[in-house]
């Protein structure tokens, strides 16, 4: 039996590991450094956009495939559709990695056991994570799937936990927290996909999604490929399996908040692709599942939203809501579903991405008490409007309002397969959703348009109590009235991802 | 060789069993354990597949080999934050209050 | 009884003269272009291009209305030089309306030719007269625009063949009338004239575009001619009726007749000159002049000719019974002019086709020499007496001697006393409704008009003759021996100079009587047409086929003299030797509030109307709008229970994704 391997097209998962691994020797042979690190990890990351980029001019049909066996099958097939995804999620990696660099890169205030950092271990987490997403939605059989998978969950786990040790005891014990609520539901998730997976092969004899699957038993496929949706579905934030959603959001540090937010939904939707994709050759039966959650998920996630006072929790659950939509086009049988819940998140990690670097730089900026709540930044756009533009900016794309056209394009997109399948009832949840959305997330907006309060004397609050961080510390220690700086490098992102989401609508692309 | 309904049914009663000690027990290792008697049932379930099924394919076998060596990495993890949350907290229990509802958290920095 | 001789009006008619043949300029347009383009550029260069300069505003408003007076004299002459004496001309092409032809043509014909120049010359008087009335009003650029607007508007009512131009002039013509009785827009009773006036016409227009709705619908096009000539064809019928009855309640609205005549006494609040040309010469006349171009139509139309002759003669003869208790010259004036205006609608009533209508509309133009003159006097003496009340301007024709002659030329046309104008127009009524009577052999109709019309006549003289007592009282001084020659009056050239108040010792009432040249000369002008305006009204042109009754004539004008005496020896004992003072104090106040109607108008259609629009506000906020904010209240209550039992807890979590998982797998299994 002989494999082919093809390295050039399965390289977008190769860098980021190699980077990871390189890292870690690295830190074996130069202890006590923290920058070299980080760079490594950037390269490596950028390494794999690159290679990925090459796969977006394929045409229907082909594909960039490795191990291959004489057959045909591949286990790594990377087509049109999964090079996006794939493009997408290294390019939201590298700038979630950007976002936290100086986090990373700092040491805590003298010496002792933060001299090292975390930066090696949290930086190859990050790969690590990464590259299972890139990996999910190549996967050619089962056993692929589910190592990606798990590939790209538990290093975020990891993550959330690992707080620095200069934080406050409470904060960090309520980092903990938020990771063992990822932690029970990935890990029964997982038991659910083996299960899954277990009666898939039970139903078609075979792990392999090589598009010829027969099942003896219909029923049991059913059974199985729901067991694998409901699997995935935690990942992606889908009611009602989305309780760990505030949680986690609101205990994790801000950047790896962002990448639960979006990386990790691309490995989701990526999983859900192949599992739908090699279900469409076979029977479309799942698909009242999943509208189900689609419809659900949508409905729960903006209702919550609209009395959430805190806005990473609003946008913990404009993320279930965004799930919703994202699920929708799956819930049909037409050959263009994939592509446009490909295409919707595309848009949606971009708007996301960009709405969590303007929120770190409001953090960053820490003028008010509580930054992150929604009544901080009452009257932004008028105190600093080059943070409010943008952020306004990715609110509309992702409410589906002009002129932010890309995320209109997106909904109606997400909307075309149901309504030429004629899913009337899901299309009426939808559109009653689409006025939520836009309660949701024009609360926001309304509350950045408003007049500005009376600003307090000074940025920094003495004696905060009972949840300084180590920042809040190194604040109080800066002379008072210093005006705080947004750092040059959240510019840069707020700039880049701007740009991305303004060409997006002035050409909008459409269905990937 | 034996029915194929026995495993099956083996692999039901694995199921509930591991379902039941993950929505019973409070203790979060016990948690665990119910996740891996789960675990063990999908494997199982391929094991009797791999040997009743059509011959020459042997990926339901290979399968299994993933599902446990998977297993184990997940077990680390989770022992590894269940430490952490016992130095956290001082407790284990997974029907204590996970996030303190209500408050506006101050965020700092990573 | 002698025997009287049989005369037609024809035998009275002047012989018609050939006219030289002028070289005509090929300039663009026809004369009707030029006069209405005229007055509506002046309009907007008023309002535009005027700035802070009120001589500039003069100079463009006198400038507009003088250009469209030479205008539609040079029409008159281009009538005579054209065979059949009509002459076509389009505005803006036809409208792409479909089905419906809209060809938005202009029209001229003899009478209305007249009827233009009247229009144009009063206009024209008005502007000027307007210049010193208004000269310390801040607000006299936009008056002047708008007359100029409003001037614009009638002309294309009188010169258009196109029903759809008449409802935009139509419309236009309300609006300038509410601008203008608004014009002191910080005086509450001012605005409150304004939007009654509007408000009551506004209503009765909703007839006037229904019934040019249902002709125009039903013939397919705009065209006037061609609509009376589908419609005439056609004959009568339910539709025609209805229409025509329509066509009579709007006209019924703009031309104040009863049930809507209390708008037009209140219209006094505006400034004289506004008063003048609308009230007098031109809105009010607007409607004779739609229902004349659309007489073929009205003349087989049974029931609107009944409705217009009921409602026109209670007008007429309640009008002028009013008119003699008003208090005020100027509400004297207004209920002289509802009156006339309900003669000159109720002979289209009475006429037949054989006499046409040509008598109303020699009435409206006599009504607007003598009308216009009698405005622009009253308001020249208040300027100098303060105001118009009775009390105010008695004597007054007495101690300025320059009005006398005016305010009695006026009064006498207004009755109608031989060789006036208003004789002529008069004779030319009743003979048209005699006629209408021998047509019908003594139909209901014109008999009414006919006895409306001999009883108006005597009225109408005993409240001039009433006006005529209170204005030439003599004075107190007088009563004593004369101290002093009057001299002539002081005239000012008004463009380049304010009016010079002169104090002499020789009296006040010289110096006070200053009034600039151009006003003047315009009253002076509307004086001589009073006069002399007969030989207009027996021009050739003119048509109404008519006998002319002699015996008819005589005992009019009996009736008129006995009455005039009867109201002198009724005044005669009275200081201010006003007779209506002799009316009981009641009474009189009833009359001067034209008998409560205003207060009718507001329990019958006010009230219930703001109830309703309250009620329907209440509907719509209360009710609709509770869903909509009802929407927003359970979204929220529903996110905060969402927010609630959201799992805090590890297990509960759980339990949610496995219970999930088992509702997912059951779905799956049973829609497979």
């Amino acid at each position: 039996m002989t494999l082919e391997v093809d390295l050039s097209s399965v390289l977008p998962v190769l860098a980021p590991l190699a980077a990871a691994v390189l890292l870690l020797l690295m830190d074996a042979a130069l202890p006590g450094r923290r920058e070299p690190h980080l760079v490594v990890g950037a390269l490596g990351l950028a390494a794999g956009l690159v290679a990925a980029l090459p796969g977006l001019r394929l045409a229907v049909g082909e594909a960039r495939s490795s191990f291959c066996l004489a057959g045909g099958w591949c286990a790594y097939r990377a087509d049109h559709l999964v090079s996006a995804l794939q493009v997408c999620a290294l390019g939201a990696a590298l700038v979630v990695l950007v976002l936290t660099w100086r986090d990373w890169s700092a040491p805590g205030p003298g010496a002792g056991a933060e001299t090292t950092g975390r930066a090696p271990v949290v930086t190859a987490l990050l790969l690590a994570a990464t590259a299972g997403v890139v990996a999910v939605p190549a996967a050619g059989d089962l056993g692929s799937l589910l190592v990606a998978l798990e590939l790209a969950t538990l290093p975020t786990v990891a993550l959330v936990a690992l707080v620095r040790t200069t934080w406050a005891a409470d904060r960090r014990a309520r980092a903990v927290d938020g990771a063992v609520a990822l932690l029970t539901t990935s890990l029964v998730s997982f038991g659910l996909l083996a299960l899954g997976a277990a009666l898939w092969v039970a139903a078609t004899g075979s792990t392999r999604f090589d598009g010829a699957t027969r099942a003896e038993h219909p029923e049991l496929l059913v059974l199985a490929a729901v067991l694998l949706v409901a699997g995935l579905a935690f990942k992606v934030s889908a009611v009602p399996f989305h309780a760990w959603t505030p949680v986690t959001y609101a205990a994790a540090p801000l950047p790896v908040t962002a990448y639960l937010a979006t990386v990790s939904k691309v490995a989701a939707l990526g999983g859900l692709v192949v599992v739908v994709r090699a279900l469409g050759t076979v029977e479309g039966t799942t698909l009242v599942a999943v509208a189900v959650l689609a419809g659900a998920s949508m409905t729960v996630g903006n209702l919550v939203a609209l009395v959430q006072q805190d806005t990473v929790r609003l946008l913990a659950w404009s993320t279930v809501a965004q799930a919703g939509w994202v699920l929708l086009p799956l819930a049909s049988l037409s050959a263009q579903a994939a592509s446009a819940a490909g295409s919707y998140l595309v848009v949606y990690v971009t708007a996301t991405l960009l709405a969590f670097v303007v929120l770190a730089a409001v953090v960053a900026l820490g003028v008010q008490a509580r930054p992150a709540s929604l009544e901080a930044q009452r009257g932004l756009l008028r105190s600093h409007p080059w943070l409010a533009l943008p952020l306004m900016l990715a609110l509309l794309t992702l409410a589906g309002l002009p002129p932010a056209v890309a995320g209109v394009v997106a909904k109606v997109v997400a909307l075309r397969p149901v309504l030429g399948d004629e899913t009337w009832w899901l299309a009426l949840v939808a559109a009653v959703n689409i006025a939520l959305g836009l309660a949701v997330y024009l609360r926001w907006v309304a509350v950045l348009v408003a007049p500005a309060p009376r600003r307090q004397a000074g940025g920094v609050t003495a004696g905060q109590g009972e949840a300084g961080t180590g920042d809040q510390a190194a604040a109080a220690a800066a002379p008072a009235g210093d005006r705080r700086r947004v750092p040059v490098r959240l510019w840069a992102l707020t700039g880049l991802l701007t740009a991305l989401l303004v060409a997006g609508s002035i050409l909008p692309v459409g269905a990937l | 060789m034996i029915r194929p309904a026995l495993p099956y049914l083996l692999a039901a009663v694995l199921a509930g069993l591991g379902v039941y000690g993950i929505l019973a027990r409070r203790h979060a290792v016990l948690v665990l354990i119910g996740v891996e008697l789960v675990l063990g049932a999908a494997g199982l379930v391929l094991v009797t597949v791999a040997q009743t099924g059509a011959a020459g394919d042997p990926g339901a076998a290979v399968l299994t080999l993933f599902v446990i060596t998977i297993a184990a990495a997940e077990v680390v993890l989770a022992l590894a934050v269940l430490l952490a949350l016992f130095r956290a907290r001082g407790h284990v229990d997974l029907h204590a209050e996970l996030d303190a509802h209500g408050e506006e958290e101050v965020r700092g920095r990573a | 009884m002698p025997d009287l001789p049989d005369v037609t009006w024809s035998d009275l008619q002047l012989p018609s003269l050939p006219l030289p043949h002028l070289p005509a300029p090929d300039l663009w347009g026809s004369p009707a272009h030029w006069a209405i383009l005229a007055t509506l550029l002046a309009a907007l260069a008023g309002l535009g291009l005027t700035g802070r300069s009120n001589r500039l505003a003069a100079w463009v408003g006198v400038g507009g209305a003088l250009l469209a007076f030479l205008a539609t004299c040079w029409q008159l002459y281009t009538l005579t030089q054209i065979e059949g004496a009509r002459r076509g001309a389009g505005t803006i092409g036809a409208l792409p309306l479909g089905d419906l032809d809209a060809p938005l043509r202009l029209l001229v014909t003899w009478p209305l030719a007249i009827v233009a120049v009247t229009v144009a010359a009063v206009a024209l008087v008005v502007q000027g007269y307007a210049r010193w009335y208004l000269w310390y009003d801040p607000r006299y650029r936009p008056f002047a625009a708008t007359v100029s607007l409003f001037t614009s508007a009638m002309l294309l009512v009188v010169l258009s063949d196109d029903l759809l131009l008449t409802l935009v002039g139509w419309e236009v013509m309300g609006w300038c009338s509410y601008l203008l009785v608004g014009h002191q827009s910080t005086r509450s009773a001012a605005t409150r004239a304004a939007s009654k006036a509007l408000l009551v016409t506004r209503t009765a227009d909703v007839g006037f575009v229904l019934g040019l709705l249902v002709l125009v619908a039903g013939a397919g096009t705009t065209r006037t001619t061609d609509v009376v000539r589908h419609w005439a064809e056609a004959g009568p019928s339910p539709a025609l009726t209805a229409a025509m009855v329509l066509l009579v309640v709007g006209v019924a609205g703009k031309s104040a007749l009863f049930p809507f005549q209390d708008w037009l006494p209140d219209a006094m609040e505006g400034p004289t000159p506004a008063s003048a040309l609308i009230h007098a010469a031109t809105m009010v006349a607007a409607g004779t002049v739609v229902l004349a171009q659309l007489f073929p139509l009205l003349s087989v139309s049974g029931p609107a000719r009944l409705l217009l002759a009921v409602l026109a003669c209670v007008t007429m003869v309640g009008a002028a019974v009013l008119a003699f208790a008003q208090g005020d010259l100027k509400r004297l004036l207004a209920w002289s002019t509802v009156s006339q205006v309900a003669l000159m609608l109720a002979v289209l009533a009475a006429a037949t086709m054989g006499t046409g209508p040509d008598a109303a509309l020699q009435h409206l133009v006599a009504h607007a020499w003598f009308k216009a003159l009698l405005f622009l006097t009253t308001g020249w003496l208040g300027v100098l007496v303060g105001g118009t009340a009775m009390a105010l301007m008695a004597s007054g024709a007495r101690r300025y001697r320059v009005l006398r002659h005016r305010f009695g030329w006026g009064l006498l046309a207004l009755a109608g006393v031989p060789p006036f104008v208003g004789f002529f127009s008069k004779e030319a009524i009743l003979g048209t409704a005699e006629a209408g009577t021998a047509a019908t052999g003594g139909g209901f109709v014109p008999v009414l008009v006919l006895a409306s019309v001999g009883a108006t006549a005597p009225l109408t003289a005993a409240y001039c003759m009433r006006a005529w007592l209170v204005l030439s009282r003599p004075t107190a001084a007088q009563g004593h021996a004369r101290l002093y020659e009057p001299d002539p009056v002081e005239r000012i050239d008004d463009f380049f100079d304010e009016p010079q108040v002169v104090q002499e010792a020789e009296g006040v009432e010289r110096a006070e009587a200053a009034i600039s040249s151009s006003a003047r000369m315009g009253t002076s002008a509307l004086m001589l047409m009073t006069l002399f305006g007969g030989v207009v009204l027996l021009l050739p042109v003119w048509g109404p086929q008519a006998h002319v009754d002699l015996q008819l004539m005589a005992a009019t004008l009996l009736l008129m003299v006995v009455s005039a005496l009867l109201v002198r020896l009724a005044a005669g004992g009275v200081r201010t030797r006003d007779a209506a003072a002799r009316i009981p104090a009641g009474v009189s106040l009833a009359a001067e509030r034209g008998l409560h109607a205003d207060l009718a108008y507001r329990v019958v259609v006010v009230t219930p109307v703001l109830a309703l629009a309250r009620a329907v506000a209440w509907f719509d906020a209360e009710v609709l709008d509770s869903w909509v904010r009802g929407a927003g209240v359970g979204s929220r209550l529903l996110g905060r229970v969402g927010d609630l039992t959201s799992p805090r807890r590890a297990t509960p979590a759980l339990a949610l994704v496995l219970a999930g998982m088992l509702a997912l797998a059951a779905l799956g299994v049973v829609t497979a």
